[in-house]
């Protein structure tokens, strides 16, 4: 990390709707780092980063992004950044071309380096055999990659992304968390919004927000070391039986073909006595190593947070 | 593959196809959905899952071919995959809504109105406008309003997509708790391991449909690991290589290290040498157990290799998986 963070923000606070939805919140990220921002639906991950881009004044604390204060130099700042939200801000009654011509304009781009800078970006987004087609006839997964595309035509040092793989299929995704490593090579600092929390490896730091705090901020593997103790998997013929009673009893989930049983501390003859006395028999249960997704259960069920709670 | 047997079939496709312009979004699809059945139906960006389901609710005319429903459109029950209630209503509002819309009297709709607030736990929340909802609370709504009228099938284009991981796990909670009243369910995902939700899977790419098993995904992997190779403090430089690998999806980063999908040992550190470079294939390599989501990208990584050898490909149905 270098001397002056790209972003800086010193006791950030935002109430809406009587909740204080970001709640004295300190940030700081260097350059060239990849930082993840986690946090469950409502945790104020999005309203945080409407602050840092200046569309949306705080109720108190400062904010600082590229130099630039959110509040008095926000029009500067977004020109600055690249952001890409989750609402698809596009146009798609436009051609992928036309809307990343139009974009490139709007930031000020023209003659012979807008069309190197289309280009450049629509083949490192493979859009080259998509340039044609309306953005709106284009499968999702198109339409983010021209997202991506446009938020990168102007070189920006800062790239914001709201939830970019949400809705992409495993190739996708799979390319984009190593396109996204080429980009921190390249010095650019990456802020990101994931539910995706396997894939967050790409990540230097994360930081967990839970109602609107920093519940938590490390290195993932910080992250997953701070929630200690095995999770339990389960597996049996009846799966469904078996995730009904230790969803019962330990609040277990069914991932994949297990039930898994995220909360620390839980005993295998618990489990097993458990599944004995509502006569599932033949169960296997076998201890493994906590993953980012069980840290982040933990952390969530350790809070105030409820999930169905605003 | 695995029509439906005792039970009565709610929905049927037939040679449906689905053109947008000269775009074949659906290619002669059949598929069959039974009473009480669970129908995931999986497959990359662009393959034609959410035009399936569209077609199926009756949102779309099929270009050709037949959809057959018993029930009647108008009992099924439909969420698309973006937020489409209405934001300026309430909570009860949209379900009060959406009940009307489907013909509900005064007591009855009153009756499952509350059902719905306590089977997504909404009911704290009944008075505030759906605009202000969090993501996983409007997932929670559309499945609601899906719900009101008790349809006989419900069809769920994408439910999780944006959902955080604790909300996931609560709306499927529901989903499982809906399908064990017996609600046949027919849902799109591209998440792959939410596969396990399902009793019959239909994978689909480039608009067609072909009908498989977990298992069978999981068999036409046999043979193949993770192999993974530990990678310990500073990542930049393993980024900074896997930025050559966008177009292969069979390296990628995992909790434990850099992966790679392969058969044998030798094979997977030559892929390594191809894509991120000499020097990361001679590393120490671990055995893994492949995740359901790399068994389907092996499956479909095939099919690609299959359709370049083999121009005629297209003429039989298992190629497109």
């Amino acid at each position: 990390m270098s001397a002056s963070p790209v972003i800086q923000t010193r006791g950030l606070t935002k109430v809406l709707g009587g909740r204080k939805v970001v709640d004295t919140l300190d940030l700081a990220v260097g350059s060239g780092e990849v930082y993840g921002f986690l946090g469950p639906n409502g945790a104020g991950k999005t309203t945080t980063l409407r602050i840092l881009l200046g569309l949306l004044d705080p109720d108190s604390g400062s904010s600082r992004v590229l130099g630039l204060d959110s509040q008095r130099q926000g029009a500067a700042l977004r020109q600055a950044v690249g952001y890409v939200s989750q609402l698809r801000s596009l146009y798609l009654d436009l051609t992928v071309e036309e809307n990343l011509l139009f974009f490139g304009r709007m930031y000020g781009l023209e003659g012979n380096r807008l069309h190197e800078r289309v280009q450049a970006e629509a083949s490192r987004f493979h859009l080259d055999a998509d340039l044609a087609r309306l953005l709106g006839s284009c499968p999702t997964g198109v339409q983010r990659r021209c997202s991506l595309a446009v938020a990168l035509l102007h070189q920006p040092k800062l790239l914001i992304l709201d939830e970019p793989t949400s809705g992409m299929d495993t190739t996708n995704r799979r390319g984009f968390w190593a396109f996204l490593g080429g980009l921190a090579a390249e010095d650019t600092t990456v802020i990101l919004t994931t539910h995706h929390l396997e894939e967050v490896q790409v990540c230097d730091r994360l930081c967990l927000m839970l109602t609107g705090r920093l519940r938590f901020e490390g290195s993932p593997r910080e992250m997953v070391e701070s929630f200690p103790g095995p999770v339990l998997l389960v597996s049996a013929q009846k799966l469904r039986d078996a995730h009904r009673v230790l969803k019962q009893a330990f609040g277990a989930s069914l991932v994949g073909d297990r039930v898994r049983i995220q909360r620390a501390g839980v005993e295998i003859g618990s489990v097993e006595q458990e599944l004995k006395r509502a006569g599932i028999t033949g169960a296997r249960v076998q201890t493994v190593e906590p993953t980012l997704e069980d840290a982040f259960v933990r952390a969530a069920g350790s809070s105030n947070y409820d999930q169905a709670a605003p | 593959m695995n029509p439906p047997s005792q039970s009565e079939v709610l929905l049927e496709l037939q040679q449906v196809t689905v053109r947008f312009g000269r775009t074949v979004a659906l290619d002669a699809a059949d598929l069959r959905v039974g009473s009480r059945e669970t129908v995931a139906v999986l497959g990359p960006d662009g393959a034609g899952k959410s035009t399936l389901l569209r077609v199926m609710a009756g949102l779309l005319r099929p270009s050709g071919g037949e959809v057959r429903c018993q029930a009647g459109r108008g009992a099924l029950g439909y969420a698309g995959s973006t937020f489409d209630l209405y934001g300026d209503l309430t909570v009860e509002q949209n379900l009060e809504f959406f009940g009307r819309l489907r013909g509900m009297e005064h007591d009855r709709l009153e009756e499952r109105i509350a059902a719905m607030l306590a089977l997504t736990g909404l009911q704290d929340a009944r008075d505030r406008l759906a605009a202000r909802l969090s993501g996983g609370m409007k997932k929670g709504l559309s499945l609601a309003c899906a719900l009101v009228h008790e349809p006989p099938l419900l069809l769920l284009d994408e439910p999780t997509v944006g959902v955080d991981p604790v909300s996931k796990h609560a709306l499927w909670d529901i989903v499982m708790q809906v399908v064990a009243e017996g609600t046949a369910t027919v849902f799109t995902s591209c998440y792959l391991e939410e596969a396990v939700y399902a009793s019959r899977l239909a994978a689909m790419a480039g608009g067609r449909l072909v009908e498989t098993t977990v298992e069978e995904v999981l068999a036409e992997s046999e043979g193949w690991s993770a192999w993974v190779q530990p990678v310990r403090g500073d990542l930049t430089e393993v980024r900074s290589r896997l930025a050559r690998v966008q177009h292969e999806p069979r390296v990628y980063l995992r909790p434990a290290g850099l992966t790679v999908l392969a058969a044998e040992e030798d094979q997977g550190r030559r892929l390594l040498g191809e894509t991120v470079g000499g020097d990361w294939s001679d590393g120490e390599l671990v055995r893994s157990e492949l995740t359901f989501e790399d068994a389907f990208v092996l499956l479909e990584g095939r099919s690609l290799r299959d359709e370049r050898t083999d121009p005629d490909a297209s003429t039989s149905n298992e190629a497109a998986v």
